[in-house]
């Protein structure tokens, strides 16, 4: 696939005409600058993303499974195919939703599926994102201007439409609908992800709002105009966390949420997208137990694996773990965003001993997963030369009457040679995800 | 038809505001500037006298730095241009990105032009993509209420700057009659009719704006701040 | 079976007009095998919109919103209930959180140290376990107004060594907890209380729970009314609220409950 130095600066001048940003946080103060976006595609074949395909749409459905009992029976808990307290300590777990099954039975409506392939080809799930999964509006806008800036690489190949996702989302919020309009809510300007909220807003033609526009009247969501006039309102895609979703259920002091908004969500007059509550199935705890979900819920072998992982929870993994802590790499399941990931490789001997100890305290706080040496991905360096860098992909799975991979992703690396560190958080860029359609 | 919310009304309203002051005051600051060249090196102070904004730059080298391209100075181009992404950054699902990208644009070669010899040229293509912005809205804006308020901020500011620059009755009329016409079009609720009654007393009779200027910018200011009816 | 009548009332004075007023209110006795609630009424000023709804907890509450500037909120109930001097409630076998720590009975060294010596000595009957545990926790606290507040955590009121109680509910809660019962905070009305008052409900077998209030150190009888249930006092908050304009300035109740003898 030929890429040109030229035509890679061609879009990165298109991505900062349509202000392609994203917001961090430093020292306190909100700086929006551009994300860091490399021009040479990740490309997927046919064979492959088929594949994928099957796997992922696999593992979505049992995870919606799981949030639905887990929120009703608790049938899979009462099976002890997955511990008591794995599901009532996580943070993610949210009693409040108890009882409430959301429109159609979906709960995780969008669906971030992170996977890396290893260097044998074989690809690994390395976590589930089910709360408010980002990202999607990346390769969507990068493919548009891709296709201006360097119009020949999609004349001379096959590569699969990925323009359709705002009707994918469209239809998301449709299937889910319960009257009235679809709205993305937002937790204003000051937010990372701000230009996705506002870009997929104008895309699927949801009304983009902020909590003190909305306001709830006997259970039922409405959108207020200037005058006072109200609109029902039958979906919000919210892009803002459970917590501060609803000050009179969650968070009391939250000032950006809708007070009263989960009585509507529990009367069944809205949807929300995704379902709060969703935490706790992507806890990096709950993520061990996945492949049993697949064959507890839908009676299946599970396509796509996981990357090896121990819960020191259990006597025997504990015992490895603290044995084999050099060559593994120890995650925090209360952390998130490449936060709270150690590689035991880069500790000290100090440090090392201080882990473990804290393991073997609060061993329910950590799994520990071995390192799959993930493969590099050309990089375009300044001066057009290429250099490999890490690279993981963010797959968006999308739900509503059935389940949808998108043909497309978010393809993120790692601006650090030899790093595995590809959040955007943390520095790391991001490229368009071919999918080849032949 | 999109509803407009309190807020998005707001975001609509000062970005044709800033929008507008961007760009009219670029225009005026241009024919101050020419009088610099040769005539009077102090005549952006007849510039800032019509502004009430108080000569803390010093000199003409100073103001040009200052009142063009400091950000952190609440009454430069440069400040007004940032609050005018920042209410379009909001709104960009009513816009549209292409109408966001013009400003991103305008705002992208103002910057650059700041390091520039030649100020009057760099500055031009800022007029342009300001140009094609409000093009973009004409054009693609489908949303009636949500144009008229756009345009709305836009006029108020453009008459704004007219009454404070004292310009000749004739093109200060011909833009009071295109507020007119918007607001015949506008939702009840939106305009505020006492101010309302107080422009048109004033315009009714010629010039007489100058002497009830302070009353004409403050009605002008709260034109838009309409209530429920 | 005796016949209680009762009466709550809070008023909230604003120290300066509150606008756009939302709130929720979880004052609303559930009626269940120890409670039948017989007549129930509730007054909400100045005039709101309300809806009735449900929390995940299994509590009715009602909601609503007052948008005009006002400067006191006042609420209640009145009713008249069946109520049982037997202490057992029938809950339904799903225990889920309850067995688990929130932040607020999340136990400190303090407390776990307290509870290896309160086991030593326990019984081994669940319901004399559970008297045990709350007869420990009634020694270790000094009942005082004003040494906590309603954020503070059962290992500070421990330290402290004085609360309320809520904070007696929620050492007890702690204790339970470690010692792997299940049990939940029961906030509700108690005779010869001057304002809401909290308990315990802690599982003696599947799905019946048995009421204990480790403030009076004695199960609930006919003296008592829940109101609300949850994992801990945040979730049974009698009031909860969000406004514009105004700080919550001062808070009067009145509760008045009569059992027929």
């Amino acid at each position: 696939m030929e890429m040109t130095t030229t035509a890679a600066l061609e879009i990165n001048k298109l991505m900062t005409r349509y202000g392609v940003k994203f917001g961090i946080y430093k020292n306190g103060e909100f700086i929006e600058q551009l994300f860091p976006y490399d021009a040479i595609p990740r490309i997927i074949s046919k064979q492959e993303f088929d594949f994928l395909n099957k796997g992922l749409v696999q593992r979505v459905n049992a995870l919606n499974c799981f949030l639905q009992d887990i929120y009703t029976n608790g049938n899979i808990v009462i099976d002890k195919v997955v511990p008591e307290e794995f599901v009532y300590i996580s943070k993610g777990y949210l009693p409040e939703c108890r009882g409430i099954v959301p429109p159609g039975g979906v709960y995780s409506h969008i669906s971030g599926i992170d996977l890396v392939q290893a260097k044998s080809g074989e690809w690994f799930i390395l976590e589930d994102n089910l709360r408010i999964p980002s990202g999607a509006s990346y390769p969507l806008i990068a493919r548009e201007l891709s296709r201006i800036g360097n119009p020949d690489a999609f004349s001379d190949n096959d590569i699969a439409e990925n323009r359709h996702y705002s009707d994918m989302l469209s239809n998301t919020m449709d299937s889910v609908n319960c009257g009235g309009l679809n709205v993305i809510l937002t937790p204003g300007r000051y937010n990372a992800a701000y230009f996705e909220h506002s870009y997929l807003a104008e895309r699927t033609g949801a009304l983009l709002v902020k909590a003190s526009d909305l306001v709830v009247e006997n259970a039922v969501l409405y959108l207020e105009n200037y005058l006072g006039v109200k609109a029902r309102v039958g979906a919000v895609y919210r892009r803002m966390s459970d917590e501060y979703l609803d000050p009179m259920t969650f968070q009391a002091d939250s000032l950006i949420g809708v007070p009263h908004i989960m009585d509507a969500y529990r009367a069944g007059n809205v949807a929300l997208i995704n379902a709060p509550g969703n935490g706790v199935a992507d806890d990096k705890g709950i993520y061990y137990f996945v492949p049993k979900m697949i064959k507890y819920y839908l009676n299946e072998e599970p396509i796509l694996s996981n990357a090896p992982t121990y819960l020191p929870y259990y006597e025997d993994d504990l015992k490895y773990t603290l044995d084999n802590i050099r060559k593994l790499v120890i995650k925090d399941v209360s952390e998130a965003g490449g936060y709270g990931v150690v590689f035991g490789s880069d500790l000290t001997e100090e440090r090392l001993s201080d882990l473990k100890a804290l393991i073997k305290r609060e061993p329910r706080r950590f799994i520990s997963q071995e390192v799959i040496d993930f493969i590099d991905l050309d990089v375009m360096g300044e001066d057009g030369s290429r250099v490999p860098r890490k690279a993981d992909l963010r797959a968006f799975v999308l739900t509503g009457v059935s389940t949808r991979v998108w043909p497309s992703g978010l393809t993120r690396f790692s601006r650090v040679e030899g790093s595995f560190v590809v959040n955007s958080s943390q520095g790391g860029g991001f490229k368009d995800t071919w999918v080849l359609s032949r | 038809m999109g509803i407009i919310s309190v807020e998005h009304r707001g975001n609509l309203y000062w970005l044709g505001r800033y929008e507008e002051r961007v760009y009219t005051t670029l225009h005026s600051f241009f024919g101050y500037y020419d009088i610099t060249l040769d005539k009077d090196k102090n005549s952006y102070r007849n510039f800032l006298n019509s502004l009430e904004i108080e000569d803390s730059y010093g000199d003409y080298k100073g103001f040009i730095r200052g009142f063009l391209f400091d950000k952190a100075d609440g009454s430069s181009v440069s400040a007004a241009f940032h609050s005018a992404y920042d209410n379009a950054m909001v709104i960009r699902n009513t816009i549209g990105s292409e109408a966001l990208a013009y400003i991103q644009l305008a705002m992208d070669v103002f910057h650059s032009a700041r390091d520039t010899k030649n100020l009057r040229l760099a500055l031009m293509p800022v007029m342009d993509y300001l140009l094609a912005f409000w093009g973009s809205i004409d054009d693609k804006l489908f949303d009636g209420e949500a144009r008229t308020i756009i345009k709305g901020g836009k006029l108020v500011e453009r008459l704004d700057l007219y009454f404070r620059f004292n310009y000749e009755h004739k093109l200060i009329n011909s833009e009071y009659e295109k507020l007119c016409h918007i607001l015949a079009r506008a939702p009840k609720g939106l305009c505020n009719t006492q101010h309302l009654a107080i422009l048109v007393e004033v315009m009714a009779v010629e010039n007489s704006y100058k002497e009830r200027q302070e009353e004409v910018l403050d009605s002008l200011g709260k034109l838009f701040e309409g209530h429920a009816v | 079976m005796k016949s209680v009548s009762f009466r709550y009332q809070t008023e909230l004075h604003f120290s300066s007009p509150a606008a756009k007023h939302r709130f929720l209110l979880k004052i609303l006795p559930p009626a269940d095998n120890r409670q039948q609630i017989k007549q129930l009424s509730w007054q909400i000023e100045p005039t709101a919109t309300v809806w009735k709804t449900l929390d995940g907890f299994g509590n009715d509450a009602l909601s609503g919103y007052i948008d005009a500037a006002h400067e006191y909120f006042r609420f209640g109930i009145e009713g008249s209930a069946q109520v049982s001097g037997e202490p057992y409630t029938e809950r339904g076998q799903h225990t889920g959180a309850l067995l688990y720590h929130t932040e607020l009975t999340n136990p400190g060294a303090a407390i776990i140290n307290f509870y290896n010596d309160a086991k030593q000595s326990a019984p081994s009957g669940i319901l004399s376990r559970i008297e045990h545990f709350s007869q420990a926790v009634n020694k270790c606290l000094r009942y005082e107004h004003g040494a906590t507040t309603n954020a503070t955590a059962a290992q500070e009121a421990f330290d402290c060594g004085a609360g309320v109680c809520q904070d007696y509910a929620h050492i007890l809660l702690t204790l339970l907890r470690l010692d792997k019962i299940p049990c939940s905070y029961v906030a509700g009305l108690a005779s010869d209380y001057g304002e809401t008052h909290a308990w315990v409900e802690a599982q003696i077998s599947k799905g019946r729970f048995c009421g204990i209030d480790p403030t009076r150190n004695k199960l609930i009888d006919e003296n008592y009314i829940a109101l609300s249930r949850g994992r801990d006092f945040k979730d049974c908050s009698v009031e909860r609220g969000v406004f514009k304009g105004a700080c919550r300035g001062t808070q009067i109740v009145n509760l008045k409950m009569e059992v027929a003898q």
